[in-house]
């Protein structure tokens, strides 16, 4: 299911579904899913489902059904999903915000 | 380079196609130019600036059409970007040959210019394999997606 509101979100949640094209690392969603995460195309993306994490690139697609996300087989094995199951989509954050939230003393405002 | 594919696939249309096409390029870390869903026809170019720095700068424009009769699937590729990546890889590896072996005189100016030639030659077999591998990749998510299609229920 998608959020619908008009703020800009951090994450999405997404039902699976399961691509018939090998490999891994791609996962294809409507195009409108791309604005909501603000992530470009083929640019990665985390996906997130409990505790498993998978980064994947995103590819945009108008005829793929809003809501859905399509992942590959391997995808779905290292996510342990299978089709039907929610997954989250999250831009992925750089390096440099990543240490400095694990940087407590780093934090804006922190003391 | 010019290329061709041509596979049976009664069961899709050139839309889904082309989107496998797309998802293929961006996984082989190409940037999307044109997408025209109505023409079939789609152009990147792998142009980031760490590819194009390594030599590995490429360009696509593939095509895809449907015959109804025969209800075959037509790819044509056009390649592109051989010729700029192959001068990137000669200059650099020549410059830096040559910034190593400079004291050994002329030899080490007709070692650099070796170097730099087999440098090359692995960029352009790299850019063959890469035309190659994305054809065969290609034909096989073509007869996946054309199978997948098939077992799905019809409405």
């Amino acid at each position: 299911m998608v959020k619908e509101d008009s703020e800009p979100m951090e994450d999405v949640d997404l039902m699976v579904k399961r691509s018939p094209i090998s490999g891994s690392g791609i996962a294809r969603v409507h195009v409108s899913v791309l604005q909501m995460v603000k992530v470009e195309e083929g640019k990665p993306a985390l996906l997130r489902r409990g505790t498993k994490e998978r980064v994947v690139r995103l590819v945009a697609d108008e005829m793929m059904e809003k809501g859905k996300v399509s992942l590959r087989q391997k995808d779905l094995e290292r996510l342990r999903v299978k089709a039907g199951d929610m997954v989250t989509l999250l831009p992925l954050k750089g390096v440099g915000s990543k240490l400095g939230l694990n940087l407590n003393p780093f934090r804006r405002g922190e003391r | 380079m010019k290329g061709q594919l041509s596979q049976k696939a009664d069961q899709l249309d050139v839309p889904t196609v082309l989107q496998a096409v797309k998802e293929r390029l961006i996984e082989k870390r190409f940037n999307i130019d044109t997408y025209d869903r109505t023409n079939g026809i789609i152009k990147a170019r792998r142009n980031s600036l760490d590819m194009v720095v390594i030599g590995a700068y490429r360009r696509a424009s593939i095509s895809v059409e449907k015959d109804e009769d025969t209800g075959k699937i037509g790819v044509e590729f056009e390649w592109g970007g051989v010729a700029f990546g192959a001068v990137v890889t000669f200059v650099e590896l020549f410059l830096v040959s040559i910034a190593i072996l400079r004291e050994m005189g002329s030899a080490g100016l007709l070692i650099s210019g070796l170097i730099a030639l087999i440098g090359t030659a692995i960029n352009i077999i790299l850019f063959n394999y890469l035309r190659a591998r994305f054809r065969s990749v290609l034909s096989r998510d073509i007869r996946d997606l054309d199978d997948e299609a098939g077992s799905e229920p019809k409405a």
